[in-house]
């Protein structure tokens, strides 16, 4: 590709040399100024960069592939372990509202009131905030049965 | 010679090429076939195999609804659960080290032996190890398992039904079947409502079972149940079921049973029964503690019935608490000899004073003043006969016959409470609206359902009735008043600060088997409302087939007292601090 030129070249550069003949009255002086040797192109572009870039691209691409899949496997063990941390916390959460359910039954909490010796009133007084009206006599509660 | 050799050679070459070529072309015909197998004709079973292999398929239970009470505490409420299931293939050889590791989270729930016939249960690969545990002790369970390095045990994943306050309104409430479907009481009115649509996840797994990252994967989400809101305070319930229990004991009596209504709104605060059961526990579910007696259980009401019956006649203008009305000893109707449950003479008592003794012979008397088209009227506008709207499963409607067919003796027998059939709500809906004024009006039990998404849905109720005059039912309540008094048959029922009306029953009790009354067996009963001068609640106690020399005013009365009492307190009702009518009771 880069021989061709040269070769035109050459070729009229024969033709001019075969001109005088010709053409040395006007023209002559002016057609030989104008010709010249072109410098011949470069034989052949370096394939070295080219493929060192095809084979970083290359490389890059799969190491980040490689990045993200490892990526993406850890994010799923650690998803893994997320979801499963958070089903046991449901279900230790769900375990201590059971139990706390059960020690606020009313039974419960009658038991363990009646365990510290309180004893219901049967006899509430009301007191009106407005008025500070007393309605009802104040008795302390009996004892136990 | 050696050209003959040769040629046998060549021969001898080309028979093994073409042996070989036979050779090649068979196996590679044999392969083409399995590959036309394969990729042609069972393509679709080896596709499902390939992704049965790596995929993974879980059901995801629905969350079940909660039912709390008017504050919100949770009655019955939803929890993770776990059955263990194993494969006895692989459990048999670890079965006692197995069994021991269970054994040690469940304690009694399991039995060792039982347990490891199960994990080596021959000529199987499926068994059920234990089933409906809560997922902290299957948790529990799973962590042992892989600490001592043993396999075979198996989680399947469900919803657990809890009811944190046992056997507290468990009538009420009903309770949940092997299947998780609701039986009795608002489990199974609102099953639809509380169950919630079950969800599902599919997706794929490398062979270690985690799941592949972006690989595709099918989530149904579970769509949760609704919560249902019931109108009950589960302090009050727990109260009376307390109460009531001790009295039923104390009684030796079958059954018993407490309702209290909030007379302005007809919202029901507690429905107790004893005996009951515990869906908790899973204790005590046999029909005759299972059924709810409130509603399905029909009774002969006794004198209760006369505060209706009074009712009637002050509608029609016929009768006012002073109204003089003279009782004989005693009196024969159709060949019957009706009399009082105390031996009298002629007593000249107002209507008040009928009511406050509890006098049958004055209350027939006072009930001739109507005929029975006009009787059977009011009873059904007071709602005998019908259900009560309250919208529980298995309502009875009781049983009021049909006038046309009444005798003298029944016109009679009716007035006060016997030959008509009732249950306990259709009671406490009719002296509801004596209470409210003359307004009768549908009890409810549910005040409304919240959806996951936070909405709330009220129940729609129907707007009150006016069924007798407001002048008529506070005349009723006058007359109910002195019920309460020193002189009157409930004294027992007597609040201090509050005025109280009541009223007491003894009823003859019938055999449900042969129809006929039971001599010496009673079904007593209290009705009352306070505070009386401004009615607020009503507790309606029934105790069934005492053994002890029992009344409504000695049995029913101090029930009534105490859970009225309570409910008192809890609202904040004031006492009025108005004196109470002194009505007289003869003249």
């Amino acid at each position: 590709m880069s021989a061709a030129p040269a070769r035109s070249v050459v070729r009229s550069t024969a033709r001019g040399a075969t001109a005088p003949a010709r053409d040395l009255s006007r023209a002559g002086a002016a057609r030989e100024r104008a010709l010249r040797i072109v410098a011949p192109a470069r034989a052949r572009a370096r394939r070295a960069p080219f493929v060192v870039v095809v084979v970083t691209v290359l490389s890059v691409g799969l190491v980040g592939l490689v990045v993200l899949s490892t990526v993406l496997q850890n994010q799923a063990f650690e998803l893994a372990r997320l979801q499963q941390e958070s089903s046991s916390l449901t279900v230790q959460q769900q375990q201590l509202q059971y139990e706390a359910d059960r020690q606020a039954s009313p039974a419960s909490l009658a038991a363990a009131a009646s365990g510290i010796g309180m004893i219901p009133n049967q006899t509430p007084v009301f007191l009106k905030p407005d008025t500070g009206e007393i309605i009802g006599v104040p008795t302390p509660a009996g004892s136990q049965p | 010679m050696t050209g003959t050799t040769r040629a046998r050679r060549a021969g001898v070459v080309r028979r093994r090429v073409q042996i070989s070529l036979a050779v090649v072309l068979v196996v590679f015909l044999a392969f083409g076939a399995r590959l036309l197998q394969i990729q042609g004709f069972d393509t679709s079973a080896y596709a499902a195999m390939a992704s049965d292999a790596g995929t993974r398929s879980t059901v995801v239970p629905a969350e079940r609804g909660q039912i709390l009470d008017r504050n919100g505490v949770p009655l019955a409420t939803s929890y993770d659960g776990i059955t263990l299931t194993a494969d006895p293939t692989l459990t048999a050889e670890n079965a006692p080290r197995i069994a021991g590791i269970l054994r040690e989270v469940l304690g009694t729930e399991v039995d060792y032996f039982d347990l490891i016939d199960q994990l080596r249960k021959p000529d199987s690969r499926f068994v059920y190890v234990v089933k409906d545990i809560p997922a902290w002790q299957a948790d529990q369970v799973m962590d042992g398992l892989k600490e001592a390095e043993l396999t075979g045990v198996f989680v399947q994943h469900e919803s657990l039904r809890s009811y944190p306050n046992g056997s507290v309104a468990a009538n009420l409430i009903g309770r949940l079947n092997n299947d998780g479907q609701g039986v009795g009481g608002l489990e199974q009115r609102y099953d639809d409502l509380l169950s919630g649509t079950d969800g599902s996840a599919t997706y794929s797994v490398s062979p270690t079972g985690e799941k592949i990252p972006l690989a595709d994967s099918q989530v149904t989400d579970m769509v949760p149940g609704s919560d249902v809101t019931t109108t009950i305070d589960s302090d009050l319930q727990w109260y009376a079921d307390d109460t009531l229990s001790q009295a039923v004991q104390a009684a030796g009596a079958d059954w018993g049973l407490a309702v209290t209504l909030d007379v302005q709104t007809c919202e029901v605060l507690q429905m107790s029964q004893v005996p009951t059961f515990d869906a908790d526990a899973k204790t005590g579910l046999t029909d005759a503690k299972t059924v709810s007696r409130g509603l399905q259980t029909v009774y002969e009401p006794g004198s209760v019935m006369k505060a209706i019956t009074m009712a009637a006649l002050a509608d029609q203008g016929k009768i006012s608490p002073t109204t003089p009305i003279s009782v004989p000893s005693s009196m024969s109707i159709d060949g019957f000899t009706i009399g009082d449950a105390w031996n009298h003479g002629q007593l000249n008592l107002t209507a008040a004073g009928v009511i406050a003794k509890s006098s049958n012979l004055g209350t027939i008397i006072a009930s001739q003043q109507m005929d029975d088209e006009t009787m059977y009227e009011y009873l059904s506008r007071f709602g005998f006969g019908t259900k009560t709207g309250v919208g529980l499963p298995g309502e009875s409607v009781g049983i009021l016959t049909d006038p046309a067919g009444w005798s003298k003796a029944n016109h009679a027998t009716i007035s006060f409470g016997q030959g008509v059939s009732v249950t306990a709500m259709q009671m406490v809906r009719a002296v509801g609206a004596i209470a409210n004024g003359g307004q009768i009006c549908e009890p409810t039990v549910v005040s409304g359902s919240r959806s996951p998404e936070g909405v709330t849905t009220p129940t729609p109720h129907d707007a009150p009735k006016q069924i007798i005059s407001q002048e008529a039912a506070r005349s009723v309540t006058t007359m109910m008043e002195a019920v309460t008094t020193d002189d009157g048959s409930a004294p027992a029922a007597q609040i201090p600060g509050y005025r109280v009306a009541g009223k007491t029953g003894t009823a003859w009790r019938v055999d449900p088997d042969t129809g006929r009354y039971v001599s010496g067996s009673h079904t007593v009963s209290f009705m009352g409302f306070a505070p009386a001068d401004a009615p607020r609640f009503l507790t309606y106690v029934v105790i069934d087939n005492p053994t002890a020399a029992a009344s409504g005013g000695g049995t029913a009365a101090p029930v009534f007292r105490d859970i009225m009492s309570m409910a008192l307190q809890r609202f904040g009702i004031l006492p009025t601090g108005a004196p109470a009518p002194q009505t007289p009771l003869s003249w």
